[in-house]
């Protein structure tokens, strides 16, 4: 089965009408009704979008790791997996899911408009470093977007103020989660160009987020963040998070290597030479 | 007056310990290290990479690098006691008053103390039910922020000793100026007909006989800070040039520039004023007329010849292997490509340790993962006073409601 912009589109409409159905039920907590609409809505598309993930496996032959459409694909699986695995294991409540649906209706809204076509890899990425930098990537977002989610939910709920912990306890792990994701990906930058850092945007902007977050860690510790405080800027730094996993692409071709759409550059053999543009005659 | 200096300059001595070593300052300086990033990925948006590596190293970034640093250090100082407590062994950790107490079930099991995130167990039948939780928390806030000294070493000896050479091999060449190796084969393969690489790889063989395979993402470590890896790739034709009598005056192997195709380079022979201009077509077809490549592996190359003695140009031809064209008096031809590697050996006594400190910043975030340390016991009610949870350390966020 090919992976088409009109599937993405559906099952980002899917995950919306999952959040919007959630949110409206915060709102509203004497309907349960909506809640468990919300409910069956997030499974749906989180069955949707991992469907549609896997046959994108088979088609391009490949981990979906290479272009924003396929990478779109593969970073809704996790937002949309992690609450639902975090549930089972009873460490996040089901209020984290609607704000994850949101942002993984976003996401495929995003990716959808770029180039479908599957690639093969190209050498760069074939190997077992870029495997795991782009699955600990995927589950940093995962896992900062049910933050973000969360504290959504601890901000336009109405009633009680919700417990903290499944807020201060997304945030850690999505910390460390994002650390092993620049760690990986400077590992195999080396690797790959001998370098393990070059201030690409790609880098500067991963950490600028990572330092964006670890501030708020330390304001938790120490100034005692904690609620709908902490919730509100755990919402806006998640806003430079997606900027430095998705806004890359924004990017001129020649200021960053990692933009992997075959449309708009072609990847040469990994010498320096791709930052000056067209090889010289 | 003398006092009042003194007293004045221990007290500053004072107050700049604190500042120096204050989480407010830590705040601070990584707020402005997110401005700053912020900054570059904008400049990179419209600034070549080398500008932004420059404004990269400006005096304001190694001016927050080495405030975070002393912060850092400061921070670690003046908290070991904190971390010396926290590291004891429970008999001492628990050897005052309890912190706080949580009312709780008169039935508390395992199982409940297990869900609040503690590790739970009967310790005997006089202490009874007791749980653990970040027992090695502290250790993680050290080796986690720790790292960033061995991440900063490793950084300056990256900029005190990198050295990196870059140099072409081709196949069946010995390589000497350094680690001796031979090319025994170099192995490229494209997608389809893109200029899309799916493999490339050099198989090496080594002094002793070794054999080993590097490609452009698979360095081969040849010491303990050296690293080569195969960096770029090329055609290398040999050519032979040669008299009316059909006498070979003259044969080499060139390392040219001609890959992608459609790139053009040159080369002369020793002792002659011509100058021969090539381009590669590595897998000719026929198409309206004129010749392109199907794709861009080896097949039957055809060579694109130009000779020119000055600026004048004495001819041109496309060249099957072994067909040779004739200027002068003299005959060229092109008896076979083969494939040239480009080298990297890059010497960085500084990526062990970076890499050693991200390990072990990451294992000092994992240890953190339970939050601070905490030690409880389950006491039942005696006497009017309810079941209840003793408790030392940090009251975890939400106990009351796990219990």
């Amino acid at each position: 089965m090919n992976v088409t912009p009109a599937l993405m589109l559906a099952a980002g409409f899917i995950a919306l009408l999952a959040g919007v159905l959630g949110v409206v039920s915060w709102r509203r907590p004497n309907a349960p009704h909506l809640a468990r609409m919300a409910g069956g809505a997030a499974w749906l598309s989180l069955l949707f979008v991992l469907g549609l993930w896997i046959a994108r496996w088979i088609e391009a032959g490949h981990l979906p790791i290479f272009g924003t459409f396929e990478s779109a694909l593969s970073i809704a699986a996790a937002v949309l997996l992690i609450p639902t695995l975090f549930r089972f294991l009873d460490r996040i409540p089901a209020s984290a899911t609607p704000g994850a649906c949101l942002v993984a209706a976003a996401v495929l809204f995003h990716g959808r408009l770029y180039d479908p076509t599957p690639y093969a890899l190209t050498i760069s990425e074939r190997s077992w470093v870029v495997d795991i930098h782009a699955i600990v990537a995927w589950f940093a977002f995962g896992m900062l977007a049910v933050n973000a989610g969360y504290a959504a939910w601890l901000l336009l709920r109405k009633g009680n103020p919700g417990p903290a912990r499944p807020l201060t306890g997304t945030l850690t792990a999505g910390f460390l989660l994002h650390s092993a994701m620049l760690a990986t990906g400077s590992l195999y930058k080396f690797l790959l160009f001998g370098v393990a850092w070059s201030f690409d945007p790609i880098e500067t902007l991963g950490f600028a987020a990572w330092c964006a977050y670890g501030t708020l860690l330390h304001m938790h510790l120490f100034a005692k963040w904690d609620g709908r405080k902490l919730a509100g800027w755990c919402l806006t730094i998640f806003v430079l998070l997606v900027v430095s996993y998705r806004g890359i692409v924004w990017f001129p071709v020649w200021s960053t290597y990692h933009i992997f759409d075959m449309d708009m550059r072609i990847h040469l053999t990994g010498s320096e030479q791709y930052e000056e543009g067209e090889r010289v005659d | 007056m003398l006092d009042k200096t003194l007293f004045a300059v221990r007290r500053f001595r004072q107050d700049i310990w604190l500042w120096l070593g204050s989480w407010k300052l830590s705040i601070v300086l990584i707020v402005l290290a997110v401005l700053y990033y912020l900054l570059l990925a904008i400049w990179a948006a419209s600034s070549p990479p080398h500008v932004v590596r420059n404004i990269a190293s400006l005096m304001p970034f190694w001016l927050l690098y080495l405030l975070l640093l002393v912060n850092t250090g400061t921070c670690l100082w003046r908290r070991l006691a904190i971390l010396k407590h926290d590291l004891s062994p429970r008999s001492a950790f628990c050897d005052r008053p309890p912190e706080w107490t949580v009312p709780v079930g008169p039935e508390m099991v395992e199982i409940d103390l297990k869900r609040a995130g503690y590790k739970a167990r009967q310790d005997g039948p006089d202490t009874g039910l007791t749980g653990s939780r970040g027992r090695w928390s502290a250790l993680g806030t050290y080796l986690f922020h720790g790292s960033f000294f061995l991440i900063a070493t490793a950084f300056l000896l990256t900029l005190a000793g990198r050295n990196e050479t870059t140099f072409q091999v081709a196949e069946g060449e010995i390589f000497r100026s350094g680690p001796e190796f031979v090319v025994r084969r170099i192995t490229p393969e494209f997608w389809q007909d893109q200029l899309l690489f799916t493999q490339l790889e050099a198989d090496l063989g080594w002094e002793d006989g070794s054999r080993s395979i590097t490609r452009i993402n698979k360095p081969v470590m040849t010491g303990p800070a050296s690293f080569l890896r195969l960096s770029g790739f090329g055609y290398v034709p040999r050519y032979e040039l040669l008299d009316k009598q059909g006498q070979i005056l003259d044969s080499a192997w060139v390392k040219m520039n001609l890959f992608p195709p459609g790139l053009r380079d040159w080369f002369q022979v020793e002792g002659y004023p011509h100058r021969f201009y090539l381009t590669v077509i590595p897998d000719p077809e026929e198409q309206d007329g004129r010749l392109v490549t199907r794709s861009l592996n080896l097949n039957e190359p055809v060579i694109d010849l130009e000779v020119y003695r000055g600026h004048l140009s004495l001819g041109t031809a496309s060249l099957s292997a072994n067909q040779g064209f004739d200027f002068e008096g003299l005959t060229i031809r092109i008896a076979e490509i083969r494939y040239w590697g480009e080298f990297t050996l890059v010497r960085d006594p500084g990526v062990l340790p970076l890499f050693a400190g991200f390990a072990l910043g990451l294992i000092g975030l994992m240890l953190r993962l339970p939050g601070k340390r905490s030690e409880v016991v389950f006491r039942l009610a005696v006497e009017g006073e309810p079941a209840r949870i003793l408790g030392w350390g940090e009251m975890p966020a939400g106990l009351e409601e796990d219990l």
